[in-house]
């Protein structure tokens, strides 16, 4: 005997069509079913009208993230903290190109500038050691962890290798180095596809005080140079001031967070 | 400072392509989805820290994609330019590949007669598999509510299939596609 109608009602129904009953209930909603033609004729179409649905709207995880969506959970690192401090280095870059980039050379001969040495230092360091194949870096990037840790402890700072893959660059690896005034230097190396190569020096014992953002140019050579809290840090790479900028915000960006 | 390393993905991300699909049935259009999808992540990692861990992660982004959806309906009903989703500006014919099997153009044209809220139950049930008590949480109503909704968009459902297709209106026009 069929039950009452009253018994199976609409949400039971829903239910059935939609697959979220207990098998007892079902095999009791399936039992009515067959004595209720309206009912049966009434589930055969909401199921219908539900597999078209699904049918009609499958789900494609392999599509592309629209890139708008994906910079909302880029880590602030890269979007949000550039952008930050992109004011503050347009002024200190203004500073820089002001006061006259490509006279640093002179200029740091004969005042006592707080980077004293630290681009001659940081592009000797880059010619030297970028021209090296074999022996480029004396701790590959394969060791990442092990070479920022034993940097850090050397230098007495908690160093990072900034992440320069969005510009192109990946870590080749680093190496401590001798710096003038008895002192030492951390420097990290880059590459890109091309086989250009970008290096970071990290240099301590810088006396004065923090310096603005400061660009130099020699031998085919670009430099960007600051002091922060008692470090000297330079970027030297073979790219022009324009290409090496952005490159250049972005350590700064990194590091200086 | 510690090295750079690639975080794991947030937890949101992973739903983005479900929100996407919801969207679009919402909108048919796609770029007023992703749009839409947009403001609802945006929405979603702002609240993310407020938010109490006593639900689903999937019904709750549903509901503020939900709530973003309804505002902009109400929005668009006040200014006459909101044209997203006027009649006459249905967007590409096409839309990403979907509709594109005859039954499902007459499948899209019935489900367009039906009120917003009845087309949204119906996806966020039948397409995204929420429960019922999830889709009332998305679509803040109660249960009831959502069942005696259900139950008027599917029988509105079919009745427009039927009478479209002019035939009998007992006999669904729609094949079961298996």
């Amino acid at each position: 005997m069929s039950e009452p109608r009253s018994s199976i009602d609409d949400a039971l129904l829903h239910a059935y069509v939609d697959d979220r009953l207990a098998s007892a209930d079902r095999a009791r909603v399936e039992a009515h079913l067959l004595q209720d033609a309206e009912a049966a004729r009434k589930v055969e179409a909401w199921a219908a009208q539900a597999d078209a649905l699904r049918s009609a709207f499958p789900l494609d995880e392999a599509e592309p993230i629209p890139a708008s969506m994906r910079a909302l959970f880029a880590r602030p690192t890269w979007m949000e903290r550039a952008r930050a401090v992109a004011p503050r280095l347009a002024a200190l870059l203004l500073v820089a190109i002001l006061s006259g980039g490509a006279g640093w050379w002179s200029h740091g001969r004969f005042t006592a500038s707080p980077a004293a040495g630290l681009p001659r230092e940081a592009a000797r360091a880059h010619a030297i050691y970028t021209a090296e194949v074999l022996h480029a870096v004396e701790v590959p990037a394969s060791q990442e962890k092990h070479l920022v840790a034993w940097l850090s402890k050397r230098l007495g700072t908690q160093l990072k290798a900034p992440y320069l893959g969005n510009a192109g660059f990946n870590l080749v690896g680093g190496r401590l180095l001798p710096a003038g005034r008895s002192d030492l230097a951390a420097q990290f190396m880059y590459e890109n596809t091309r086989g250009e190569r970008l290096t970071l020096y990290i240099r301590d014992g810088e006396a004065g005080a923090d310096s603005s953002f400061r660009v130099s140019e020699e031998n085919g050579a670009t430099g960007f140079y600051w002091v922060d809290a008692g470090y000297g840090y330079a970027l030297v790479g073979p790219l022009r001031r324009e290409a090496m900028l952005p490159i250049a915000r972005e350590v700064y960006a990194q590091l200086m967070d | 400072m510690l090295p750079f390393r690639r975080p794991a993905p947030h937890a949101i991300e992973a739903e983005i392509p479900r929100l996407r699909r919801h969207a679009r049935g919402l909108l048919r259009d796609p770029v007023a989805a992703d749009d839409l999808v947009q403001d609802c992540l945006a929405k979603a990692l702002a609240a993310w820290q407020q938010r109490r861990d006593d639900g689903a992660l999937r019904p709750w982004l549903f509901a503020i994609l939900h709530n973003t959806w309804r505002n902009r309906l109400r929005r668009e009903a006040i200014r006459p330019d909101g044209l997203a989703l006027d009649e006459e500006h249905p967007g590409p014919a096409v839309s990403g590949g979907q509709w594109e099997r005859l039954e499902l153009q007459d499948l899209q044209a019935a489900m367009d007669m039906l009120a917003p809220e009845q087309r949204s139950l119906l996806l966020l049930i039948g397409v995204e598999g929420l429960s019922y008590e999830e889709a009332a949480r998305a679509q803040g109503v109660p249960l009831g509510t959502v069942m005696s909704r259900l139950t008027r968009a599917r029988e509105r459902l079919r009745i427009l299939m039927a009478g479209e297709s002019g035939a009998d209106p007992n006999r669904p026009r729609l094949r079961r596609v298996k």
